[in-house]
């Protein structure tokens, strides 16, 4: 957890003729979307963003569609060459790599799954999943049995030499999980992986992203438009308007006090007591409180809470770090419950 | 909607299209106007005089340096560097391959006889062959055809047709494919070629055959780079546009696994331009053939001759024959290169192979199609619209 995995700082992607001038003048780069559209002709999809991601972290970048997020998820290996700043993969600059070193730190370091998945259609599930080891030089047999151990890992075992249009969506992109999972990279990028995918299949493969995560232990950057899906798998979000950072931070600090406007209506919608946590509600200690109540960890989410809470027949106390913080009673938990039923 | 539209038709005519026209007639009609007005005036002080044809016999200076330079190619073959080093060696070679060719399967080097395999032995081995690129219906198709020709007593005009024909498309391929693949990876070499390609293609062909002659001598040898000429574009269009059209998320993909450029375009671009590749062969094949048939007029052997024989004496009954043969061979080669390509599609032999009984069927295999319907699929998934858009199928795909 010392250095970060990834550390992106000053990062400029401007689309457009004589894009590389505009982070270095001041007065352009001030501008707003429209007007340097009209201004310049040059659209800035990734303006000015600086974040770290640490090691084995779930990094998600969130957005509405033309935010710029998955520019920047690409400007990350370079997919897409960015304008200016720093890219700093294990403390190496990608953007002053030279071919060869960035071609090693995508066959080693850092894989992509694709929201339309990428496959090769004239390869078989097998050959897909080894194409990143067949790439790096492997020889046949080796990479045919790291790909059967991925297959497996991803739950397609039996289909390993099934074509990818045999497969449904949700197949198709555990293909594509298993094929950026079997060059065993330390970060994997998601672009809005299961964007395509229908409600229920989209569950499934978010279980199945947090079950590997905590398998595997990789730093992963999800790039989602869903905030559910968001709130579900980040340990941290970074939320983007117009290329620019809004706000950075945990779940429940997005839901909780959110920066802005935009934030606070992009959140509404979330049924709090599911992602809050104790901290939000918890209220000065009564003296009327017993002392030997129930405690509860700050942390614990809401809803979590609520049976210890209704069967508690006095107020319960809430603990942070073996310290007593508060309490919280029916009331508080009822009080997010009803205001979670009047937004819907 | 349709009210909506009507509405908007009765609605829409305000006075300003009624009065543009009465404005003033356009540029384009006054050039027209003005154009047929000379014409007339032309016509009435000149009446008839110097505007008489050109008299068969008289000259004009174009025609006395061409002949010229006919006269000047004619003496300096033998010694002109780029005779000795270009053309020559070029000729000699292109003799070469289509000398292979029609001696195994048309005539021997000592002249027109039947091959040393014997005509059945010929149509053994190309019915082998139709077998092997396709598949037994056209393979029989090719076995039934050159016994007709047999029968006919073309076979070997028929063959050597034939074997020009390969030459030509041999030559069309190893020029062609390369160049269709470097106008597919750079847009540069692209931009360079197309325009070449335009010219190549809106020649007539009757047109170079000529300066053809003129360089390489009739025979074999200009026929077949005539036909290279001919058949190329169809080839080099369709290799590009075969590699040009990969979905950018497929071509992302790869790249994102750090592939250098020989490995995308070995494990990427040209297995998912197969398919592409090989209609440009079918296309290129038939381009060929219809040009070696011309090519006749060049002293080109083969069915083509025996047409151009049977028509200066009026043989109107051998001509036909020989056109008859002319399509069957067409169709043959058409059907087998079809059949070939069908073949080249991602996955056709699996289709074939994997049965609806299959025990290890997917969940989602429902949406396995036809082989007819393949082609249409195919197209779309190569296209890029399959595995993001729209699957009408998932609906009815209870287990996926």
């Amino acid at each position: 957890m010392n250095s970060p995995a990834i550390s992106v700082r000053n990062l400029w992607k401007v689309f457009g003729p004589g894009g590389e001038k505009i982070p270095g003048n001041r007065e352009l780069s001030a501008l707003s979307s429209a007007e340097l559209l009209e201004r310049t002709r040059c659209v800035a999809a990734v303006r000015n963003l600086s974040f770290d991601v640490a090691k084995g972290e779930v990094f998600v970048v969130m957005g509405l569609s033309g935010s710029g997020k998955s520019t920047l998820i690409r400007c990350l290996t370079r997919l897409i060459e960015p304008t200016s700043g720093q890219v700093l993969v294990d403390g190496n600059d990608v953007l002053q790599a030279g071919t060869a070193e960035l071609r090693e730190l995508r066959r080693r370091k850092v894989s992509m799954v694709f929201q339309h998945f990428g496959l090769l259609p004239h390869r078989t599930v097998l050959d897909n999943v080894s194409y990143g080891l067949q790439i790096r030089g492997a020889g046949k047999s080796e990479r045919h049995a790291k790909a059967r151990e991925i297959i497996e890992l991803v739950g397609l075992k039996g289909y390993e030499q099934h074509y990818p249009d045999q497969l449904s969506g949700g197949m198709q992109q555990r293909v594509g999980l298993g094929r950026a999972l079997a060059g065993d990279p330390d970060t994997i990028l998601f672009d809005e992986p299961f964007s395509a995918l229908d409600p229920l299949i989209r569950r499934d493969m978010q279980a199945e992203v947090i079950r590997l995560h905590k398998e595997m232990g990789k730093t992963m950057v999800f790039v989602t438009h869903d905030l559910s899906e968001a709130l579900k798998l980040g340990d941290r979000i970074l939320i983007m308007r117009n290329g620019e950072p809004v706000q950075c931070g945990t779940g429940d600090d997005l839901v909780g006090s959110p920066a802005d406007k935009y934030i606070e209506d992009f959140v509404s919608e979330v049924p709090r007591a599911d992602v809050l946590t104790l901290k939000w509600i918890t209220r000065p200690l009564a003296d009327t409180t017993p002392r030997d109540a129930a405690v509860l960890n700050s942390r614990l989410i809401i809803r979590d809470a609520i049976p210890a809470v209704m069967h508690s027949s006095c107020p319960v106390l809430v603990e942070e770090g073996g310290r007593i913080t508060g309490q919280i009673d029916r009331d508080s938990i009822l009080s997010v419950l009803q205001a979670a039923e009047s937004a819907a | 909607m349709s009210v909506v539209l009507q509405e908007r038709k009765t609605a829409r005519p305000a006075p300003a299209p009624v009065s543009e026209p009465r404005r003033r007639p356009s540029r384009r009609t006054i050039l027209l106007l003005s154009a047929a007005a000379i014409w007339i005036l032309g016509f009435l002080v000149l009446n008839g005089t110097a505007t008489l044809a050109l008299p068969a016999s008289e000259l004009t200076d174009l025609h006395r340096s061409l002949n010229q330079f006919n006269a000047w190619v004619a003496a300096n073959r033998a010694d002109n560097p780029l005779f000795l080093y270009v053309f020559t060696p070029l000729r000699s070679a292109v003799d070469a391959v289509a000398n292979l060719f029609t001696t195994t399967f048309a005539a021997t080097a000592t002249g027109l006889r039947l091959p040393e395999i014997g005509w059945l032995g010929t149509v053994g081995l190309l019915t082998w062959i139709a077998l092997a690129v396709g598949n037994v219906r056209v393979a029989l198709l090719t076995a039934a055809v050159f016994v007709f020709f047999g029968i006919q007593g073309l076979f070997v005009e028929a063959t050597y047709t034939f074997a020009l024909v390969l030459t030509a498309v041999l030559l069309t391929l190893l020029v062609g494919i390369p160049l269709g693949i470097l106008a597919g990876i750079y847009g540069r070499v692209a931009r360079v070629i197309t325009p070449v390609l335009d010219f190549m293609q809106t020649l007539p062909t009757f047109v170079y055959l000529a300066p053809l002659a003129l360089v390489f001598l009739i025979g074999p040898a200009s026929a077949v780079i005539a036909t290279v000429i001919y058949a190329a574009p169809p080839v080099i269009r369709l290799t590009a546009h075969g590699i040009r059209r990969i979905p950018d998320n497929t071509r992302e993909a790869s790249d994102s696994l750090g592939t250098t450029g020989l490995q995308r375009l070995l494990t990427l671009q040209l297995p998912m331009a197969r398919r592409t590749i090989v209609m440009g062969i079918n296309q290129g094949t038939m381009a060929a053939l219809s040009m070696v048939t011309i090519a006749a007029l060049i002293a080109a052997p083969g069915l083509g001759q025996t047409v151009v024989r049977a028509l200066q004496s009026l043989d109107v009954g051998t001509a036909v024959n020989a056109g008859l043969s002319i399509v069957l061979l067409a169709i043959v080669l058409d059907r087998v290169t079809t059949a070939a390509s069908r073949r080249a599609e991602p996955g056709s032999a699996r289709r074939r192979q994997a049965g609806p009984q299959d025990p290890r069927r997917p969940p989602g295999d429902c949406l396995r199609r036809s082989p007819g319907h393949g082609a249409v699929v195919q197209d779309c998934a190569v296209g890029g619209c399959l595995p993001g858009g729209p699957q009408p199928w998932s609906a009815d795909c209870p287990g996926s």
